[in-house]
């Protein structure tokens, strides 16, 4: 009777746990994209190509990963900038096409992006932001290999409250 | 030279691994066109999830059609299976983000279960989100908005 018991009890276990990323790549494979915590309030998404390489880079203050709105801190333009050197270092870029921080696109209330163009990839910063800090907002390093073109799609930006797209098509 | 270049240029998922340990949140696809995301908490489960539709190429978000309930539902039963859920408690409290005329949360003994929506006019059904309520993830929460009675959108 005991060792029904306990033969139950390794059935059920399974069935009741949480699920972590063990049980879902073992369902699903791998996942598509992943977020990494490099530095304590700094998170870093990588979305994969078809080659199962990285084809987006995105740094932004940690937050909740399915709120879609910008986080309410911001990250300063040095560690922005160690960042993006830590994650596509100047010998992978590329030609310089042109450089990064030489165009900007002012939006209202101090907001603005700022975009590199290289041979490999390409860096678009945005920052500012009406009520919020001035600081970097998030910085996205997309490369141009034929196995990132579904990230390649123009990303639309919801209305209203849910104001930025994680995730592209 | 140039083989060893090439391998720089973008790094696998094993490389990020090496670098920065274990991701705290990834995104599945689950069927085709269904995408599961999930964010982990401190003890390495799963902490929310968003089931909802991969867009096709060019649509926009507001120009997608509303989520298949009962292809959402499936995915649903299959990664939070109504036994993990518990006893079902009723009407739960709104987190995140609330667009008014949602549906109230269901409210279970270890999870609460969202319908998601934009905030849209008219609300289309976008797929499902579930919290779960370990001490885990205290620090996966979002804000919680007043209900719509006090502040309308």
């Amino acid at each position: 009777m005991r060792w029904i018991a306990a033969c139950l009890v390794f059935l059920v276990i399974p069935f009741s746990k949480p699920t972590d990323t063990f049980d879902l790549r073992q369902r699903y494979g791998d996942p598509r994209t992943e977020r990494f915590r490099v530095r304590p309030d700094v998170t870093l998404i990588v979305s994969y190509g078809t080659d199962h390489k990285s084809c987006v880079l995105e740094i932004e203050p940690r937050k909740e990963f399915l709120q879609e709105m910008v986080a309410n801190e911001t990250l300063s333009k040095d560690l922005t900038d160690q960042l993006l050197d830590e994650i596509a270092p100047p010998g992978i870029r590329g030609k310089e096409i042109m450089p990064l921080g030489s165009n900007v696109v002012s939006g209202s209330c101090n907001s603005g992006m700022t975009f590199g163009e290289y041979e490999n990839l390409s860096i678009n910063v945005s920052y500012g932001f009406c009520d919020k800090t001035i600081g970097v907002h998030s910085a996205t390093v997309t490369f141009k290999r034929s196995a990132c073109e579904q990230w390649h799609k123009p990303q639309v930006v919801k209305t209203g409250q849910t104001a930025k797209a994680k995730e592209s098509p | 030279m140039l083989i060893a270049t090439a391998a720089t240029l973008s790094q696998t998922s094993s490389e990020f691994h090496a670098l920065y340990g274990k991701p705290d949140a990834e995104v599945f696809n689950v069927r085709s066109g269904v995408l599961l995301s999930v964010e982990y908490g401190e003890d390495g489960e799963a902490c929310a999830m968003r089931i909802e539709p991969q867009r096709d190429a060019g649509i926009s978000w507001l120009d997608a059609p509303a989520a298949d309930m009962s292809k959402m539902a499936e995915v649903l039963d299959e990664v939070v299976p109504p036994e993990q859920r518990g006893k079902e408690l009723g009407p739960g409290q709104f987190v995140g983000i609330h667009c008014g005329g949602a549906e109230t949360p269901r409210d279970y003994e270890n999870v609460v279960v969202s319908n998601y929506y934009y905030c849209e006019r008219p609300l289309k059904f976008r797929g499902f989100e579930v919290r779960f309520k370990r001490s885990a993830c205290e620090k996966v929460k979002p804000e919680t908005f007043p209900p719509p009675a006090s502040k309308p959108h």
